[in-house]
């Protein structure tokens, strides 16, 4: 029986009204969980359709496809896969640039410690060493001595909603490990850099091209 | 003659290297008016160092001294690519020196809000505007059970009553003990088993008589007796366990209690006539 009903849906465009409650369901899981901005398990997304709609697993990249099509098309959201470990994950970014102001459910001072280390990684032009991204955090006032919760938004939790990515890397003669800091892949997704260095350029009253470099490195990807 | 040939030779193989010389100055010359990106030229000067000294090997000490122009030419073109490197380098550290992240450190600690935005393909969270609805009556239930378990608390801390019970069971089984020293002495002066009824019927007291059944029913429990039935009479017949004998092999019977109401004691004074009462306890 279930065999029949995926082999129709093969043949013809995809049976989209028998799966609509499931396409809905998804769109409706997806918008709730995005608030987080933890990456999404597929496995999550099976389990949840399982549960809720009985939804079989051979159905579930059908409904993802129908789902995203329906937040591009209402929200003006994408669904973007993300390079993970082990399983799909996805993360939600919004299909165009847009300017749009800060939700208010969004701490002020975790977005001041993000956006300045997202840029002070971008102006270096190289991974930043953590102790040097700690210091910049505390000359830039965001960051106090023992502040160690907030080195931990840095270390654990900007790293998990992927604007991060915090790594250990083997120094080969002192047999040291140290840690660094570069962009995660939200970060790559969301954040362009020529919207930054604009920003940058805002700020010191030069024009973007001033940081030749990073000007380069920001036009190369548009 | 031959050395004729020879220097002819030299004088050519020299001129051969000049022009070589000369189109590697040219090449680098090039480089320097081009505008092409540092790692290219550092490509091309380092290819053109390595030829110049190929040449120089190729001569040899004794050419140089013959023909002084080579030298000449090898250290005009090590100078010119000195010149592009030293460039290239000037290049490179005024790129990355535009950047100074105390400069940047500085304007984030004097303008905190400039540096605070939404990023621009961010997806701006879904919320309540007044957040969720009030959660308040989930919170209220645990509160509930929580003060249930501490009244239960105060009931147990009301103790004294339990410690005169205590007391009781004390006295009890110190009647307990005296009926098993009774037993075993009578059983020691008569070498026989003690008949069961005769010991626990009391003629002038019904309910010493329930005492001593209970109080035997103990010693049964705590396999200090034990109680068989009596072949020729079916009787019961009391027999003390000597305490070296294991206890495991007494089996699993070691209970015996006997039902006994006003009547039924009656009956059985009369049928075994019973007068006097044959233990005799302090009460």
């Amino acid at each position: 029986m279930s065999q029949r009903k995926v082999n129709k849906s093969r043949d013809t465009r995809p049976d989209v009204s028998e799966l609509e409650p499931a396409i809905k369901e998804c769109v409706r899981y997806i918008l709730c969980r995005e608030g987080g901005k933890i990456p999404i398990k597929r496995g999550d997304i099976n389990k949840h359709l399982n549960t809720v709609c009985q939804t079989p697993q051979n159905q579930v990249s059908a409904i993802i496809v129908e789902a995203n099509k329906v937040l591009k098309k209402v929200y003006g959201y994408e669904l973007l896969e993300v390079a993970a470990n082990a399983g799909k994950q996805y993360i939600v970014i919004l299909s165009q640039e847009c300017k749009s102001i800060l939700p208010p459910i969004i701490d002020e001072h975790q977005r001041k410690l993000l956006i300045a280390a997202l840029m002070h990684i971008f102006m270096s032009g190289a991974p930043v060493k953590e102790e040097d991204m700690y210091k910049f955090l505390t000359d830039a006032g965001l960051l106090e001595e023992n502040d160690h919760a907030s080195r931990k938004l840095l270390t654990t939790t900007f790293t998990r909603q992927m604007y991060l990515e915090y790594s250990k890397v083997k120094v080969t003669e002192s047999n040291v490990t140290r840690c660094e800091f570069t962009w995660g892949q939200r970060a790559e997704h969301e954040v362009s850099k020529l919207f930054l260095l604009n920003k940058m350029a805002e700020a010191f009253g030069k024009t973007p091209d001033h940081w030749c470099e990073q000007y380069k490195e920001a036009t190369r990807e548009t | 003659m031959s050395s004729f040939n020879e220097t002819q030779r030299s004088s050519l193989g020299s001129h051969d290297r000049k022009l070589r010389y000369r189109a590697l100055l040219e090449d680098l010359s090039t480089l320097e008016s081009e505008n092409s990106f540092n790692e290219d030229l550092m490509d091309k000067t380092a290819s053109a160092v390595r030829e110049a000294q190929t040449l120089l090997a190729e001569g040899g000490v004794e050419e140089r001294v013959k023909h002084p122009g080579e030298g000449y030419l090898d250290s005009k073109v090590l100078r010119v690519a000195s010149d592009v490197a030293v460039r290239v380098t000037e290049s490179i550290s005024g790129n990355v020196n535009t950047y100074d992240k105390h400069e940047l450190a500085f304007h984030i600690r004097e303008n905190p809000n400039f540096w605070c935005f939404a990023l621009p393909r961010e997806v701006p969270s879904v919320a309540f505007l007044y957040g969720t609805f009030a959660p308040t009556p989930p919170e209220l239930r645990p509160r509930a059970p929580r003060r249930a378990v501490q009244r239960q608390q105060a009931q147990t801390l009301k103790a004294p009553e339990n410690v005169d019970k205590l007391g009781k069971v004390e006295e009890g089984s110190q009647m307990v003990s005296r009926v098993n020293r009774f037993i075993t002495k009578t059983y020691k002066q008569t070498n026989a088993p003690l008949s069961y009824f005769h010991t626990v019927l009391d003629p002038t007291s019904f309910s010493a008589t329930i005492e001593n059944i209970y109080y035997v029913s103990f010693l049964v429990r705590d396999t200090l007796i034990s109680i068989n039935l009596d072949e020729e009479f079916g009787l019961p017949f009391i027999t003390p366990i000597p305490a070296s004998k294991e206890k495991r092999d007494i089996g699993d019977e070691n209970q015996f209690i006997v039902s006994m109401d006003r009547q039924r004691w009656q009956e059985l004074i009369e049928a075994f006539g019973i007068t006097q009462p044959m233990m005799v306890l302090k009460r």
